[in-house]
């Protein structure tokens, strides 16, 4: 072989080494590498795209609407589009590099600032480039191409590769070197920047949907600026859309898309948004027992619920990423995982909760789930292919127990009976005794008395959620357990062997009773009638019931309130509520309605006192008007029921036996009846109404002029029809400063509602 | 004088290498195939196999021109024709268009002309005729000189900006040179001087973008598995290494045996950029898998081989130097592409011969195995005695 030939099979070795060697290298990356690529190939194109789901309406109990979710858009910024493609964003960084290397300070996130920002890249110099690195002078060379790329119709190739040529020698002005006109650039700068103020002006309109309690207003700019120390902080927070605006109309919304061109970075995203439903009937009370939705925007609470949520959901995602049998199973478990990062970030971004109310309480019900579209895309992001889906499951409707009627009616009597006393607390209940049903809950201030007010109103919730001594109300309950503690041959006191009533004069002491020696009295005289359960109960004559707890002692006192569900053992609650677990209860106990968030609904107080006598006549007893209402439904029909705010399966109605015998509890719907006819409620002239009166003495206040002053819980609380009751009702006014009474002042809001009940004949058909 | 010779034309064909035809032929069909399995998908490129196979056609007529043609007329030629290549370049600046910040194309009515593609066969043809004669293994003549014909052509390819192509010119070179007679020390010192201008050319004369290119490239050896959730490897992969990085998921995704024909998810949801041509080996890998990477690599090893034995039973120098100086080109054209679709060198663009969509590609390439299997017809010493004979 000759040198020539030797040199050929030389080349030819060497050829098939380089190829040889290449042929092992891409071998390595094909079969070694080969799963980690293949995740790669897989979530390259794999993009999850959540789909919002409808949360429930809220309707009444005969399906009126009250509120629902309406298909709306919201705006988005997406800050990374906003920073390297929208005029004012590449203008506004691009200067801002500029002034980093230079030291100075930095231009504001304003329209001021993105002005000077644009005049500083259109005066920008070759010489700049030279005083940067070489990182920062190729972000500079990319964002004066994609300025002026988005000002002129020029391609960005063109001007990117006549930028970079013009680098390599030019002097002066850049934007002038390449051919452009500088008059014109500023002017379409100029009318883009007028158009994002339009976008801007949106989100502050009056008409726009405000943000949540709590959080402040914010214009555009501030959301940009939010964006940009989010990015400076982390620069992957940019990836990741803002919402700036929900709510938006139709007509805004679609101007703005059809900008989208013009202004990239910001986008028209379908929404929902909470909205009442159009009722005429009045119930602005009941406003703030639905309650209200908002985004979950930072708050502690909602990461745990989150996550509670996604451990829910965890299973099922967890099945759709099994499901699919073609996918790899080295695959299964990131997907699963990016599933719930999808869900995650989806629940963080455009999930709502409810946030008070019915809302809240049954947020689990009327929140439904979100889907997860698991699509593949293409480069340019666009879906090209379903792999798989999580069905969106939209929220269920949940149905109060109020009739809208019953409360438009209420609303109006309460307003009627308070005459427009600004700022007084007061609340209605009115039930079904049968069922526990809330029929309508009126209370005052509302939310809208709240709203127009000129100095500052108590919270709305406190008027029908707060609890307050009960006064007289007690006493019905005291009967109940006397009669019954008789029957039994349990302690009870003998109403025959009883002191009689001496009106305003002290009962005589008695140093084996204690507390005898305090001032107890009666406001009137009633005399040796103290041993008529139903006189002393229709004229409320608090030496009977004085004497009455004293022979029942703790124990049958105590018994008293607990079967009407207002007894809780005090200073083991506070306790067991640190610890965690629920707190000790009896059965006729109801710590929490349906309907009304747990937190929000206080339990009855029981203050610590040894004042039996008292005691027995309502003090140191708090409760609120729906576990008054509760008890005077049992009362009404001897069985205690479960209140409800929400409507519920037949099956799910419950109600307590109260183990009254009927006879005692005929003796004290007599005395209630006697109440009306001619006791304490007589003013009121409540034809077939069974009710009891109740003042509780919260303050007396000696004036300078001499007289004396008494701050009073007013109540009245009874019920409508016997056998079977109609209606079960508690009402009270609290804290009225002219010493009023549970008849005068309490008492109309129920008589007005009656009234007006009566009035109307389909309304009395269905419930009287 | 009649420019087709005084032989028969079936003479001449009878004694054609039809192994290398075949063989480059069925590279061209499955070049088809994989141009029609790239584009299928992506309606701006629809029916691209069609037109390929019409380059393919005429350059295959063209071909069989160049083969009845004897070789020794073109090679009287072979300084105009390199003329004409160089002026093909030097007019670019005026007459080219630009694409994509490249001035590489003379736009013709349906169609484009890239004349580097046809500066490798003119250069080829330009050493070999400058090298016939030069077998004493001399620094001057056996390697200065004809590194001073490579360069001109390969710096105005390099300036159109087309650092790949420009790059197919010095293996093209030494294999040739060193063929022809230079001695090792000499390839070797070349070889030295060449590391030194790349890396001065790296500081100096390379563009901003082709930099960060090299510097991306060299970084991406250290990422870790988990290296997209990194916030700088994730402004990387969607930046200046978005397209190797995606040829790369492409390559190791395919395994052994890929996803099916036009199936794999890169080509099919358009993340692989220039599939059709600069990046048709991902493609092949994606979705043949390494079965199929190892056909056609075998291929185009077989098809080099093929030239280079045509090379050692011709027994005249400049025909044998030609057809070493066509095996080069097309061989290490073949590596390169491989090597830029593997991110195994820096990413630049560079067709895969007979296999990439480019009239002007396919063409050359095979107007290049024209004259190869036009001196492989006629292995007679007909210029002069092989010296090594």
């Amino acid at each position: 072989m000759n040198d020539s030939r030797r040199r050929l099979v030389i080349l030819a070795v060497v050829y098939l080494f380089a190829a040889l060697g290449l042929l092992l290298l891409v071998g390595h990356t094909m079969i070694v590498e080969h799963e980690d690529w293949l995740r790669r190939s897989y979530t390259n194109r794999w993009a999850f795209r959540d789909v919002p789901t409808k949360r429930g309406d809220v309707r009444d109990r005969r399906g009126n609407l009250l509120v629902y979710d309406r298909p709306t858009s919201a705006l988005e910024v997406h800050y990374r589009e906003f920073r390297r493609r929208h005029p004012c964003g590449v203008a506004w960084h691009g200067a801002n590099l500029l002034l980093d290397a230079r030291g100075k300070r930095r231009l504001p996130l304003s329209p001021a600032g993105v002005t000077a920002a644009f005049e500083i890249c259109l005066s920008l110099q070759f010489d700049s480039f030279r005083e940067l690195e070489h990182d920062p002078a190729r972000d500079l060379r990319f964002y004066l191409t994609s300025l002026l790329a988005s000002l002129t119709d020029e391609s960005r190739s063109r001007l990117g590769g006549e930028i970079r040529k013009s680098l390599d020698g030019g002097r002066g002005s850049i934007v002038q070197n390449i051919g452009l006109d500088r008059a014109r650039l500023r002017e379409v700068f100029s009318r883009r920047l007028a158009e994002l103020e339009e976008i801007a002006a949106l989100l502050l309109r009056e008409d726009t949907k405000p943000p949540p309690k709590g959080i402040p207003a914010r214009s555009l700019w501030d959301h940009l600026r939010l964006c940009e120390e989010r990015r400076l902080k982390k620069s992957s927070s940019e990836l990741v859309a803002r919402r700036m605006q929900d709510g938006l109309a139709y007509v805004d919304a679609r101007r703005i898309a059809r900008s989208r061109e013009r202004h990239p970075g910001f986008h028209v995203r379908p929404s929902v948004a909470r909205q009442k439903g159009a009722v005429e009937a009045r119930w602005e009370t009941l406003e703030s027992h639905v309650g209200f939705v908002t985004a979950e925007w930072g708050i502690k609470a909602d990461e745990k619920r989150r996550a509670k949520i996604l451990a829910e959901l965890s299973q099922e995602l967890d099945a759709m990423a099994l499901a699919d049998e073609g996918l790899p199973e080295e695959l299964r478990s990131s997907v699963s995982r990016r599933l719930r990062g999808a869900m995650a970030a989806h629940m963080e971004s455009q999930g709502r909760v409810g946030r008070g109310g019915v809302e809240r309480d049954q947020d689990s019900v009327l929140r439904g789930t979100a889907g997860m579209h698991w699509v593949l895309r293409g480069r340019r992001r666009r879906d090209m292919g379903l792999w798989s889906n999580f069905d969106v499951t939209p929220g269920n409707d949940v149905y109060l127990t109020v009739d809208l009627r019953l409360q438009h009616l209420l609303e109006h009597a309460v307003d009627e009976a308070l005459g427009g006393r600004e700022g007084q607390l007061a609340a209605i209940a009115i039930i079904d005794p049968n069922t526990g049903d809330v029929l309508a809950l009126a209370s005052r201030p509302s939310r809208k008395d709240r709203m127009a007010a000129k100095r500052k109103l108590p919270d709305p919730a406190i008027s029908w959620s707060g609890t307050g001594f009960i006064g007289s109300l007690a006493k019905p309950l005291l009967l109940a357990e006397h009669l019954d503690a008789r029957r039994h041959g349990r302690l009870a006191g003998d109403p025959m062997k009883f002191d009689e009533c001496r009106g305003s004069r002290p009962m005589k002491p008695n140093p084996d009773i204690p507390f005898r020696r305090r001032r107890l009295r009666c406001d009137h005289i009633h005399g040796t009638h103290v041993d008529d359960c139903v006189y002393s109960l229709g004229e409320s004559c608090n030496y009977f019931f004085f004497q009455v707890g004293e022979g029942l002692r703790w124990e049958g006192v105590r018994r008293a309130y607990e079967r009407f569900g207002l007894y809780r053992e005090p200073g083991k609650l506070d306790a067991a509520r640190k610890r965690g677990k629920p707190p000790p209860a009896s059965k006729w106990f109801q710590a929490y309605v349906p309907g009304i968030p747990a937190s929000t609904y206080p339990d009855p107080v029981w203050q610590l006192s040894d004042d039996i006598q008292r005691r027995s006549i309502g003090y140191f007893v708090e409760a609120n008007v729906l576990q008054m209402v509760r008890a005077y439904a049992g009362i009404a029909t001897g069985r205690l029921p479960e209140l409800s705010l929400v409507r519920r399966r037949p099956e799910h109605v419950r109600s307590l036996d109260l183990g009254l015998h009927p006879d005692d509890v005929a003796i004290i719907h007599e005395g209630m009846l006697r109440c009306t006819r001619t006791g304490t409620a007589r003013k009121l002239n409540l034809d077939g109404v069974w009710a009891k009166t109740g003042t509780a003495e919260i303050s007396k206040k000696r004036l300078p002029n001499g007289g004396i002053r008494t701050t009073n819980n007013a109540w009245l609380a009874g019920f409508v029809g016997r056998a079977p009751a109609k209606l079960a009702f508690a009402c009270v006014v609290y804290n009225t400063e002219e010493g009023g009474f549970g008849a005068t002042v309490a008492g109309p809001m129920f008589r007005n509602f009656l009234r007006e009940l009566r009035a109307n004949p389909k309304l009395a058909k269905d419930y009287l | 004088m009649t420019l087709l010779g005084r032989e028969h034309p079936l003479e001449v064909f009878r004694r054609v290498d039809w192994w290398i035809v075949l063989v480059a032929t069925t590279l061209a069909l499955f070049g088809l195939v994989f141009i029609h399995s790239a584009t299928q998908y992506d309606p701006r490129f629809a029916g691209q196999h069609l037109r390929q196979s019409l380059f393919l056609a005429v350059s295959a007529g063209m071909a069989v021109v160049l083969i009845l043609v004897p070789y020794p007329r073109i090679m009287r030629f072979a300084w105009v024709l390199y003329g004409v290549a160089l002026l093909g370049l030097l007019l670019l600046p005026i007459f080219g268009s630009t694409i994509n910040g490249a001035r590489r194309w003379y736009l013709l009515p349906g169609f484009a002309i890239q004349p580097s593609e046809f500066a490798k066969p003119a250069v080829i043809v330009a050493l070999a005729a400058w090298l016939r004669f030069r077998s004493e293994g001399r620094l001057g003549g056996n390697l200065l000189v004809p590194a001073l014909i490579t360069a001109v052509p390969a710096l105005l390819v390099m300036r159109q900006p087309d650092l790949g192509s420009s790059l197919v010119f010095w293996p093209i070179l030494l294999a040739m040179s060193y063929a022809a007679g230079a001695r090792a020390k000499q390839i070797a010192a070349f070889l030295a001087v060449g590391a030194v201008v790349v890396v001065l050319a790296g500081v100096f004369v390379l563009h901003d973008y082709q930099r960060t290119r090299v510097e991306v490239w060299a970084q991406h050896f250290s990422w870790p598995a988990d290296a997209e959730v990194n916030a700088g490897v994730q402004n990387s992969i969607r930046g200046p290494a978005y397209q190797p990085w995606q040829s790369l998921i492409a390559v190791g995704a395919g395994g052994w045996t890929g996803f099916g024909l036009g199936e794999g998810p890169q080509n099919r949801y358009d993340f692989l950029p220039y599939r059709n041509a600069d990046y048709i080996f991902s493609v092949v890998a994606e979705g043949q898998g390494m079965l199929g990477v190892i056909v056609l690599m075998s291929l185009q090893a077989l098809l080099v081989l093929l030239l280079l034995r045509l090379a050692f039973l011709s027994r005249e120098r400049f025909g044998r130097i030609l057809i070493i100086g066509v095996a080069a080109f097309i061989g290490t054209q073949s590596l390169m592409h491989v090597a830029v679709c593997a991110w195994l060198v820096p990413a630049t663009g560079l067709p895969m011969p007979l296999i990439s969509y480019g009239g002007s590609s396919i063409v050359s390439t095979v107007l290049a195995l024209g004259l190869a299997l036009g001196v492989g017809a006629r292995r007679q010493p007909v210029v002069a005695a092989d010296a090594f004979a």
